[in-house]
């Protein structure tokens, strides 16, 4: 999808808007329809649930979008913000469900059909043992590509707080690969 | 980002590499979107929830919950909607002579001040807290509605019978986090201790939750 032109035909960044002109709804859908959709298909790992989510996210960016104002915070920080708490909710409501599962029926082994599917599955669960606060950090800045400036302005946390929640996480993972937690 | 001295760049290279292919989704999804009646935002829907299977989120004025843990009636008495016609404020009347404040639900919704809630302790008791945001944890108190009579939008004078769900965690809290264990099984919720001004009391959250332990 092509971003929208500006008044001189170059793109307008999805958080860049002329001041005083009301955010385009298509405008905004085109920009980060792709980037956002990234970020769940990879942190979700599921076609069903990357396009509920989107259709979660991009209904609330739908309906609130009149009511969006920069205040700081651009458009695309904004957006991030709804898709991370869209997979977050989508991931604890997957985790219930599977607990509600394995005491309903005992655990299946996994088929070795897919081992590239297996590889990224068990990459999704070794961060999901993450504390949640070390998920975000890293599932928004690998997965979702976006700069550590960026993390920080979709967590409103200041930028030293995601670097050291990055380390953390390293050496978290660090000791769960070292255990064997994934293969 | 994909720095190759990064070890965390390179483990989570194989789903990096995967990329949405959005086939006809993307177009699809907009024009579903675009069909949408704008002025009929989420926080409307919600709110006419109430008269369906989940009811709206109480923001103010409980005084605590414990007055909620019974059935209780709602009478609506005004409705108060922005520009797009969309619903702000609800007062409602309990059969008890309060009136509370409901305030839509939207995703990026901020308390307008913190609210008192009595949480179950972990292991018997009951901790008190304040509710500064909770986006998807549902600690603050949610109400079903009983009778089904009164469906469809919500409007001044219509009538609820509803009851509060049961609280879905019970709490242990100590010095470092507060630990919402969930009644129904499945993965606790550690939610760590925020820094606070010297004296006041401690908070604890993320980005989707935030509480400060009145008494525990």
């Amino acid at each position: 999808m092509n971003c929208p032109a500006n008044k001189d035909g170059e793109p307008a960044p999805a958080g860049l808007r002329l001041v005083g002109e009301p955010p385009d709804f298509r405008s905004v859908y085109e920009a980060l329809y792709q980037p956002v959709a990234n970020y769940l298909f990879r942190r979700l790992g599921d076609r069903h649930d990357t396009e509920d989510s989107l259709h979660d996210v991009f209904l609330a960016v739908y309906r609130t979008l009149h009511r969006f104002e920069d205040r700081g915070v651009p458009l695309r920080h904004w957006v991030f913000r709804i898709a991370n708490r869209a997979a977050s909710r989508r991931l604890r409501r997957r985790q219930r469900v599977r607990a509600m599962q394995q005491q309903l029926a005992p655990a299946t082994p996994a088929g070795a059909a897919d081992l590239g599917a297996a590889e990224a599955d068990s990459l999704r669960a070794l961060l999901a043992a993450l504390p949640r606060d070390l998920q975000d950090a890293v599932a928004l800045h690998y997965l979702g590509e976006l700069p550590i400036g960026e993390v920080a302005e979709v967590l409103r946390l200041p930028p030293g707080t995601v670097k050291s929640r990055l380390f953390r996480a390293r050496d978290l993972l660090r000791a769960h690969l070292a255990r064997g937690d994934v293969t | 980002m994909t720095d190759e001295s990064d070890p965390l760049a390179r483990l989570l290279r194989p789903l990096v590499s995967a990329t949405w292919q959005p086939g006809d989704h993307a177009e699809r999804l907009l024009r579903e979107l675009e069909a949408v009646r704008p002025a009929r935002s989420r926080r409307a829907l919600l709110l006419a929830a109430l008269a369906g299977a989940l009811a709206a989120t109480l923001i103010a004025a409980t005084g605590g919950a414990r007055f909620l843990q019974r059935l209780f009636g709602l009478e609506v008495v005004d409705v108060e909607r922005d520009a797009h016609g969309n619903i702000d404020r609800i007062t409602v009347h309990t059969d008890d002579a309060r009136t509370l404040e409901l305030k839509p639900w939207t995703d990026d919704y901020e308390l307008e001040r913190p609210v008192p809630v009595t949480l179950p302790r972990h292991g018997g008791g009951e901790v008190r807290v304040r509710v500064l945001r909770d986006r998807d944890l549902h600690v603050l108190p949610r109400f079903v509605q009983e009778n089904a009579s009164a469906a469809g939008e919500v409007t001044t004078g219509a009538k609820y019978t509803v009851r509060e769900v049961p609280c879905p965690w019970t709490a242990a809290v100590t010095r470092q986090a507060v630990t919402l264990h969930p009644v129904a099984g499945g993965e606790k919720v550690v939610l760590s201790r925020v820094e606070t001004v010297a004296g006041a009391p401690a908070r604890y959250g993320n980005e989707s939750t935030l509480l400060e332990v009145v008494d525990s």
